[in-house]
């Protein structure tokens, strides 16, 4: 007889998701409540009931793989309803800060975003980078004339320097989700092999590209999101911000448009197409936010809690979004030195918020994009409410009585 | 010099057999019970765990020991509004409530209800039927006689009843009376209530009928409750043959009652064996966190189980949805298997829990340690003994427990 | 002979209407001969209260005629006074279509047999017992000391009883107790030296160690009881007994599958609780402390080839237990495999506390096997695991939590000297059987009450209460015992079985059958009863193929006249029916049909047993000579489930009817005259179709043979 998978409880990680969010979980009694109330579990092997009891049992290496922990979209119907306050969309959040460090790409970076005390170490990177810049550039001195911030940093550096280091981040994360894309396949077989019957559906009959673009479908319909019953805001904030920053980008594109076809370096007019577009981003951004903090703040702690991890990308986004309308509004009322400090202030959080993507919570549209296509890929489908399923016969069969020696 | 006598507060299982066991020994004994008659919550059950044995057949022997016991004495209708004095020499006021129905009159003939004009929800089968206001609380309803609801009755200016007694025994214009009783010791046996299920609306009671608790389902199992012993389903009436239960509705939660009720399993496991016995199709689920079978309870859970026709989910449901034809979906993961359920039943049993019926503050004087879960344990040298589920939620063979321990500790303390 | 009676008929709640008074009156006067006839419209009310009280007197039987003898208790009862009552409101009146001559003729059978019984029934003289108050508590652990305290501070001598050299039992083994007390946090001292220092210094208590009871004769009031220390014996007189003796863990030997003999790192949790109380948790293999700890729930409970019951408090140890290794033992890991965690009560909130500690696991599994490991450790396999399939862990120590087997499932303790054998009947596994649910002390021998884990398991609190009660009910049977009343269900009854025993002819049947062991033989082997152990069901009386038992207020001769005292007609289209019931169950169900006016056939009447287990076959003979056409007898369930409250009454009523039945056959009678329903109190409803589809069937059948002979 093939030796039992023997369990080896992580005492370290278990600690770890207790401190970053995860402190209820050891409360979990295994009642399955959490599961019965998730709007967007699939029905077989459904979460987060499992992913409790191997978060208590400190089973790392499950959690890390487990696609499950990324298909959660956090609404907190189980931690509403969990009798024993165990929390579980908050463990699971917590899983999920504890994954992104852990697939980070290098892996300093990924301590460095888990913890408020190396909040000076991140801004110094891009403050270095500018200081180095300009010493490189011959010193820094204020452009003189009308405001246009080319004159401080040409385009291309922006675009050389910002490019490169985000390149470098997408490789790290690269890495990190061709692992959890492997650690994934790997989970699977193993849950398969420990627990027959209730083996996931085949694998669905689908072109890669297929399944790309059905899972971004979804993605942009925030389909499993709007399922959410207990935070049912927060799938409206979520896509406005989702959606703002989307315009915001594709403003940032137009901007390049404008340069690299047009050769236009001055600042666009508030009245040109792609101002309005990126105006109208950042003000959905701004709406989101306000949203999303408000939120996290109204709940308190005896519901849900919010972690430095979830504070962290809210605070990244607020500070680039002020700061950037801030950089407009200067720019045009006030011009001179203070539009180009503040448009310097405005980059530094830019840089914060996209270079850190790997290793801050912004990096779960990465993971969350990969868990999801992993997901369709495997039938791990949505289960749809009302849905009658046939209960199987062994179900109730008489337990088999034990003691006999083996 | 200590009062002999002895009080207890509450005429349930636990207060019952407290009351009785002192008195044979030869204390008089004092029963203040709330209701218009004795048996508390066990009355209303159809059977017990685990031999299926009506409790009307303890219940029956319990009150013929009373009856042939001249020093057990009984307030029905009654309440203790404050205590004074201390161990050895209570001063107790008991409210005695008006029943309307002189007790020494009445015959229980059952003239009076027929022509009574007015109706009131019947507590005794949880507002699943109605009685006349004029009622007999029920057939082993002891004292048997009948008492009039205030809240129902339209009051002397109808007075239907009065005339149609022949015994002269309805007072429409009785009054409460007071009387100070002097005892030595207090038993507390005051019992338990169902856990409000209106707070479980995540459940479907309240939005669904066919949604029923566990002391509703007792009811509809008892020959005397409103169905005369039929599972149906409330929505249409039709044979409840598909039948989930949910265990720890309410108990083990902390947005809830804490604590396991435990008695829940015990009860569910009963429940299903009035399924199986009513229906050869039955099809019954029992959704569960953990089987709490004590002791030799284990038996009885191992022979319902042997039944095919109950499955057993490690699984609590938390959706409940309605099902087209009737009943409802419920839905929850069986963990064993690994997946998701989703399961159309006719009826749906939450396995509530139970509350402490009385609470700290709720009679003055009274000098218990109440805790935060509600529930009162003894203070030392306060001569107050709680019994029963006044002390834990348990069962009736614990509560018999409790109740034979407190006599003794009353005799003791009050012993010459 | 009684003298003749004074006969009350109440016409009120319909009885007027449903039969004709005078007529009964005019019965009762003529053919019955009463010494006096008075018909009352409102007998249990003032007027009529004042009319009686006017008119009993002490010796002469009264009749009252009126409503069920469960109801107006209070109202009909003089001192001295022999009340009979007849059942007109339930069971005619209630019952039968009004006014119909079957109702008529049925009333007046029931007077009949009411001033038939009435003339026989003699006021029970009582014999009280009443040699010693001291009360016997076996056993030291902390049931049996919770019980001699409270006997003692209740005013009774005690005497207590302990084979071990040092009061405590268990308990004073453990290192701590479960929380018993809000906020139930955490394990607690046990105070058991505390309890033990008031027990041996309480003056009304004399504690034997090292001593065991050799023997206990007598009955509740009268025990003798003999207790051996070493080679000295020693006499006591004890009024009744508490049987407190307690557990033992089960054998782990047996537990072989488990690991246990099979790694010296695989404990009991007996063993390891006295591993953290000596002071250090450690291996005994090696002596090196474990940083990974198992406990193994059900270890032999819940399983059939071991204890099929569940010990109750293993699930609760065990997460005691793991506390003390998370406490003793820095960054230990203590993992729990149960099959359902059992917490119950206020239990729950200690196990949401245990939870919050990290170094503790818990999951549902089966363990399936435990073994040693290749480097000294143990490895605990477990199948059907929310944690997988098939998986293992490797601990350093593994430990059983073993169930709890009953003391008298190994050892009678008492060495009762009764005919029936030394040791209290127990049910299967050894568990002292009992009236379970509602009577939960009463064991199948009176004056003697189990407290705490001999009874049922439980944990030390829940121990401690139970002595308490079970030292009520031994105070209680001693006061009862010196009034010379029956103790439960009989509470209070002060007849007991007188015996005849010129006819006897040592059959021994009433010795063997009788449910309490009440009966001894005496020196030439005829019955001796011990009246204080008699529970006055009347199974004796039942049993008795000579008829020479009998109580002064119950006896086969009053029944007999009661069956004889009405005429049976030959008409087939009229057939007789008798209905023999047990009055504590089927009786009231009858009365309940009557409150909810379902109809029954009125070719029934209903004669009220004790038990069924007191029907003498040779009422059944007397009813067909007399021509009855089929007699029905309605008692409780028996079996595995049953309901008698004298244990095995409507058993033996059951075992006698096949003899009933053989002896039909031979008369020619068909056996379907005779039939046996199992009714519950509460089934009142089947009552209308069971009367009548077996007087349906008595019609098919045809008159009785024996009709007018």
């Amino acid at each position: 007889m093939a030796e039992a998978p023997r369990i080896n409880p992580d005492l370290g990680f278990v600690r770890e998701i207790r401190r970053i969010g995860g402190e209820a979980m050891k409360y979990c009694y295994q009642c399955g409540t959490c599961t019965s109330v998730c709007p967007i579990t699939p029905d077989e092997q459904p979460f987060p009931r499992k992913e409790m009891l191997w978060a208590q049992w400190g089973l790392k290496e499950r959690l890390l793989n487990d696609p499950d922990i990324w298909l959660c979209h956090g609404c907190g119907d189980c931690s509403a309803y969990c009798p024993r306050g165990a929390k579980p969309s908050e463990v699971m959040a917590a899983l999920r800060g504890y994954a992104i460090l852990h697939h980070a790409v290098p892996g300093f970076l990924g301590r460095w975003l888990s913890s408020p005390a190396y909040i000076p170490l991140l801004l110094a990177v891009p403050v270095l980078l500018m200081i180095v810049g300009f010493a490189l550039a011959g010193g820094f001195s204020i452009p003189p004339g009308e405001v246009h911030y080319y004159k401080l940093i040409p385009f291309i550096v922006i675009e050389l320097v910002g490019n490169g280091f985000m390149l470098l981040a997408l490789i790290g994360a690269g890495i990190g989700l061709r692992r959890f894309w492997q650690g994934m396949n790997a989970h699977q077989a193993a849950l398969r092999a420990a627990s027959p019957e209730g083996a996931p559906a085949a694998a669905r009959e689908e072109s890669f590209v297929a399944s790309v673009v059905a899972v971004v479908r979804d993605i942009l319909a925030h389909r499993r999101f709007r399922q959410c019953g207990e935070a049912k805001p927060r799938a409206r904030q979520h896509a406005l911000m989702f959606y703002g920053f989307l315009l915001l980008f594709a403003a940032s594109g137009g901007r390049l448009i404008y340069y690299y076809v047009l050769g236009s370096h001055d600042e666009l007019p508030l009245s040109d197409p792609v101002k309005i577009v990126g105006n109208i981003g950042g003000l959905a951004m701004i709406l989101g936010l306000i949203g999303v903090t408000a939120n996290r703040l109204r709940r308190g702690p005896g519901v849900s809690t919010s972690t430095y991890f979830d504070w962290f990308l809210i605070w990244a986004f607020i500070m680039a979004v002020v700061t950037g309308f801030a950089a407009q509004g200067v720019r045009l009322n006030v011009g001179g030195a203070a539009a180009y400090y503040t448009y310097l202030v405005h980059l530094i959080f830019v840089f914060v918020l996209l270079i850190y993507l790997p290793y801050s919570k912004f990096a779960h549209l990465l993971y969350r994009f990969t868990a999801l296509l992993w997901a369709r890929r495997a039938g791990r489908e949505l289960s749809l409410p009302g849905r009658v399923t046939p209960v199987p016969a062994s179900a109730g069969a008489p337990a088999p009585p034990t003691g006999a020696t083996t | 010099m200590k009062e002999q006598s002895l009080l207890v507060i509450g005429g349930g299982i636990a207060g019952l057999t407290t009351a009785i066991e002192a008195a044979e020994v030869g204390r008089e004994v004092y029963i203040v019970e709330r209701e218009p008659y004795l048996g508390g919550r066990v009355a209303r059950m159809s059977r017990y765990f685990p031999k299926l044995c009506p409790p009307y057949c303890g219940l029956e022997i319990n009150f013929r020991r009373i009856r042939s016991n001249p020093r057990v004495h009984v307030f029905t209708m009654a309440e203790v509004e404050r205590v004074a004095g201390g161990p050895g020499n209570f001063e107790v006021t008991v409210r005695q409530n008006p029943r309307y129905v002189d007790a020494d009159r009445c015959t229980a003939c059952g003239q009076c209800a027929p022509v009574c004009p007015a109706e009131r929800p019947d507590d005794f089968n949880y507002g699943m039927s109605k009685t006349k206001a004029i009622y007999l609380p029920h057939a082993l309803a002891m004292p048997m006689k009948y008492a009039i609801d205030a809240r129902a009755c339209l009051g002397p200016q109808c007075g239907k009843c009065v005339e149609a007694c022949p015994y002269g025994a309805i007072d429409l214009t009785m009054q409460p009376r007071r009387l100070t009783l002097r005892v030595g010791a207090i038993a507390l046996a005051t019992g338990w209530k169902p856990y409000d299920a209106s707070r479980l609306a995540y459940l479907g009671y309240g939005s669904y009928a066919d949604v029923i608790t566990n002391v509703m389902m007792e009811r509809l199992a008892a020959v005397n409750g409103p169905t005369q012993g039929r599972i149906v389903r409330l929505s249409d009436g039709a044979p409840a043959t598909r039948v989930a239960f949910v265990q720890c509705a309410g108990s083990r939660d902390v947005n809830h009652l804490p604590y396991c009720s435990s008695i829940c399993c015990l009860a569910t496991l009963k429940q299903a064996r009035y399924v199986l016995d009513q229906y050869e199709q039955a099809d019954v689920h029992v959704f569960y966190i953990d089987i709490r079978t004590p002791g030799e309870y284990e038996d009885f859970y191992a022979r319902v189980r042997a039944d095919a026709r109950v499955r057993f989910h490690k699984g609590k449901v938390a959706r409940v949805a309605p099902a087209p034809g009737g009943g409802v979906v419920v839905e929850a993961e069986d963990m064993l298997s690994g997946r998701k359920l989703r399961v159309p039943v006719d009826l749906l049993v939450l396995a509530a829990g139970m509350a402490p019926e009385v609470g700290a503050g709720d009679i003055p004087g009274l000098d218990v340690a109440w805790d935060d879960l509600g529930f009162a344990s003894p203070l030392p040298d306060a001569g107050v003994f709680p019994v029963g589920v006044a002390r834990r939620a348990t069962d009736v063979v614990t509560s018999a427990r409790d109740g034979t321990a407190a006599a003794l500790r009353m005799i003791q303390l009050t012993a010459s | 002979m009684a003298e003749k009676p004074l006969v009350y008929i109440c016409s009120g709640c319909g009885i007027g209407e449903a039969v004709k008074v005078d007529q009964l009156c005019a019965l009762a006067e003529g053919e019955l001969k009463a010494a006096g006839v008075k018909a009352h419209p409102f007998l249990c009310g003032p007027e009529g209260r004042q009319l009686l009280a006017g008119d009993v007197t002490q010796g002469r039987p009264v009749v009252i005629a009126a409503c069920s003898p469960r109801v107006n208790a209070d109202v009909f009862r003089w001192d001295g006074v022999t009340v009979e009552r007849v059942n007109l409101r339930e069971l005619v009146a209630w019952s039968q279509p009004g006014g119909s001559q079957a109702a008529q003729h049925l009333a007046e059978d029931y007077l009949r047999m009411g001033v038939a019984r009435a003339e026989k029934t003699e006021s029970p003289q009582p014999t009280p017992v009443a040699t010693s108050e001291r009360v016997l508590v076996v056993g030291g652990g902390i049931s049996g000391l919770a019980a001699a305290l409270g006997a003692a501070d209740a005013g009774h001598d005690v005497v207590l009883v302990e084979k071990e050299p040092q009061l405590g039992g268990w308990v004073a083994r453990w290192h701590r107790l479960l929380p018993q007390r809000a906020p139930y946090r955490d394990p607690q001292p046990s105070g058991i030296e505390e309890l033990i220092a008031r027990v041996t210094s309480h003056p009304r208590i004399e504690v034997l160690t090292e001593a065991e009871v050799e023997s206990t004769a007598g009955q509740p009031g009268d025990f003798t009881v003999t207790v051996r220390r070493g080679e000295e014996r020693s006499e006591y007189q004890v009024g009744a007994v508490v049987l407190a003796t307690g557990w033992r863990p089960y054998d782990a030997g047996k537990l072989a599958h488990l690991g246990f003999g099979r790694s010296p790192d695989v404990v009991t949790s007996v063993a390891f609780e006295e591993m953290v109380r000596a002071g250090r948790i450690a291996r005994p293999s090696d002596g090196r402390v474990p940083r990974r700890v198992a406990f193994i729930q059900c270890a032999g409970s819940r399983d059939p080839n071991h204890l099929p019951y569940c010990s109750s408090f293993c699930c609760a140890v065990s997460l005691k237990q793991a506390l003390y290794v998370r406490e003793q033992i820095p960054d230990a890991q203590a993992f729990i495999i149960y099959k359902d965690l059992r917490a119950p009560g206020p239990g729950e909130l200690f196990y949401r506390r245990v939870q919050e500690d990290e170094g503790i696991f818990l999951a549902k599994g089966d363990v399936t096997g435990v073994h040693p490991g290749s480097d000294g450790q143990v490895i605990v396999e477990v199948e059907d695991s929310l944690l997988g399939e098939q998986v293992s862990l490797e601990v350093d120590l593994a430990v059983l939590a073993v169930g709890a087997v009953p003391a008298t499932a190994d050892d009678p303790a008492l060495h009762l000297r009764y005919r029936q054998g030394p040791a209290v009947p127990t049910d299967r596994y050894g568990f002292p059987d009992s009236n379970f649910i509602c009577f939960p002390y009463e064991t199948r021998r009176t004056g003697i009450y189990a407290a705490g884990c001999v009874r049922q398991p439980m944990d030390a609190a829940a121990a401690a209460d139970d002595g308490a009660g079970a030292a009520l009910k031994a105070i209680q049977s001693i006061r009862m015992a010196a009034r010379g009343e029956a103790v439960h269900p009989r509470a209070g009854d002060l007849s007991f079985p007188r015996f005849f025993l010129q006819n006897c002819t040592q059959c021994k049947r009433c010795t063997e059958e009788c449910p309490f062991g009440a009966l001894d033989d005496d020196e030439r082997g005829t019955p001796k009863l011990n009246p204080s152990r008699c529970r006055r069901c009347g199974t004796c009386m039942g049993a008795c193929p000579q008829r020479i038992i009998s109580f002064d207020n119950y006896s086969v001769d009053q029944l007999t006249a009661a069956i004889k005292s009405f005429p049976v007609p030959d008409d087939p289209e009229q057939p007789r029916v008798l209905a023999f019931v047990c009055e504590n169950d089927a009786y009231p169900a009858f009365d309940m049909a009557g409150i909810n006016r379902l109809q029954l056939d009125p070719a029934v009447r209903v004669v009220p047993l004790r038990c069924l287990g007191s029907l003498n076959v040779v009422l059944i003979a007397d009813a067909f000579s007399r021509g009855i056409d089929g007699v029905l007898l309605i008692g409780c369930r028996s079996g595995d489930d049953y309901q008698c409250h004298f244990v095995r009454g409507s058993e033996l009523a059951e075992r006698r009817l096949t003899n009933v039945q053989e002896t039909l056959d031979r008369l020619m009678i068909e056996r379907e005259r005779v039939q046996l329903v199992h009714l519950a109190i509460s089934d009142f409803d089947r009552l209308p179709a069971l009367t009548s589809e077996f007087v349906a069937q008595m019609k098919r059948l045809g008159p009785n043979p024996y009709k007018g002979f």
